[in-house]
């Protein structure tokens, strides 16, 4: 039986390759296949950004290599810092409230 | 890793500020009420219950919310065991290891693989591992898995 942990980790490879296998490289998301994602993922997180521009910018910030494609290693990167984020507001909200 | 973890944070929690939108973290607030309602945890970090965050409707997360939620759930879960409440000790991250990496662990032959994990992990030195710090190590392990799982996929297709 997988931890909670392991479950974790073995979603975030699920829902990268959920999207990644729709189109050309099965191991990699295009640019429509990160826009699904994250609209169907990280819905909330898109719908606040009033950036139209918003997924266009996450590619080129996650796409390291500039091969057009974001490869899990790119992907996970973003899951990592939205994490990290979440977090940091989490322990800011724990803070003010002692 | 961890700079590019870095570079792309500052860059999404930054993003918006300048139309005035508000920061993505703070709409985050329907991932965030996910976690708050583990009612043990909220108690263990002083927070009252309920928690008192802006609830936006409590629409269902989807499968990569919820994981990033354990995330956060789990690491802090074990950090709350000592006085440092939003950092892993040795002790702390020996007994999250164990518990929830054991798969992992058992797959190791260096009987010296926490003590070694730990050193990396602390990037600081200070004998605390913090989250962020934690995440790396997640998405090492999450990485090496993908490579497996690719690698597995490519030998499955060609037969």
């Amino acid at each position: 039986m997988p931890s909670q942990l392991e479950g974790a980790m073995g979603a975030l490879i699920t829902v990268f390759y959920n999207y990644s296998g729709n189109e050309g490289d099965k191991h990699k998301l295009n640019k429509g296949e990160l826009k699904e994602l994250l609209h169907s993922e990280l819905t909330d997180f898109l719908t606040s950004q009033k950036d139209p521009m918003v997924v266009e910018k996450i590619m080129n910030d996650l796409d390291s290599n500039k091969d057009n494609e974001v490869d899990f290693n790119e992907f996970v990167v973003l899951v990592a810092a939205l994490t990290v984020a979440c977090n940091d507001f989490f322990q800011e909200q724990s803070k003010n409230k002692k | 890793m961890s700079n590019r973890v870095q570079r792309v944070h500052v860059s999404l929690t930054h993003s918006g500020a300048a139309a005035g939108a508000v920061p993505f973290y703070k709409t985050s607030a329907a991932l965030l009420s996910h976690f708050c309602s583990d009612p043990a945890l909220l108690h263990r970090i002083g927070l009252p219950q309920p928690c008192k965050l802006k609830q936006l409707p409590a629409a269902m997360p989807s499968d990569l919310e919820t994981a990033m939620q354990l995330l956060i759930t789990v690491f802090h879960r074990y950090a709350a065991k000592d006085d440092h409440n939003n950092t892993l000790s040795r002790r702390e991250l020996r007994l999250l290891m164990e518990n929830e990496l054991s798969n992992f662990l058992k797959s190791q032959k260096d009987p010296h693989t926490i003590d070694k994990i730990m050193k990396d992990l602390d990037a600081n030195g200070d004998g605390q591992v913090d989250f962020e710090e934690f995440v790396s190590l997640v998405v090492g392990l999450s990485v090496a898995c993908e490579q497996c799982y690719q690698t597995h996929l490519k030998k499955t297709a060609r037969q």
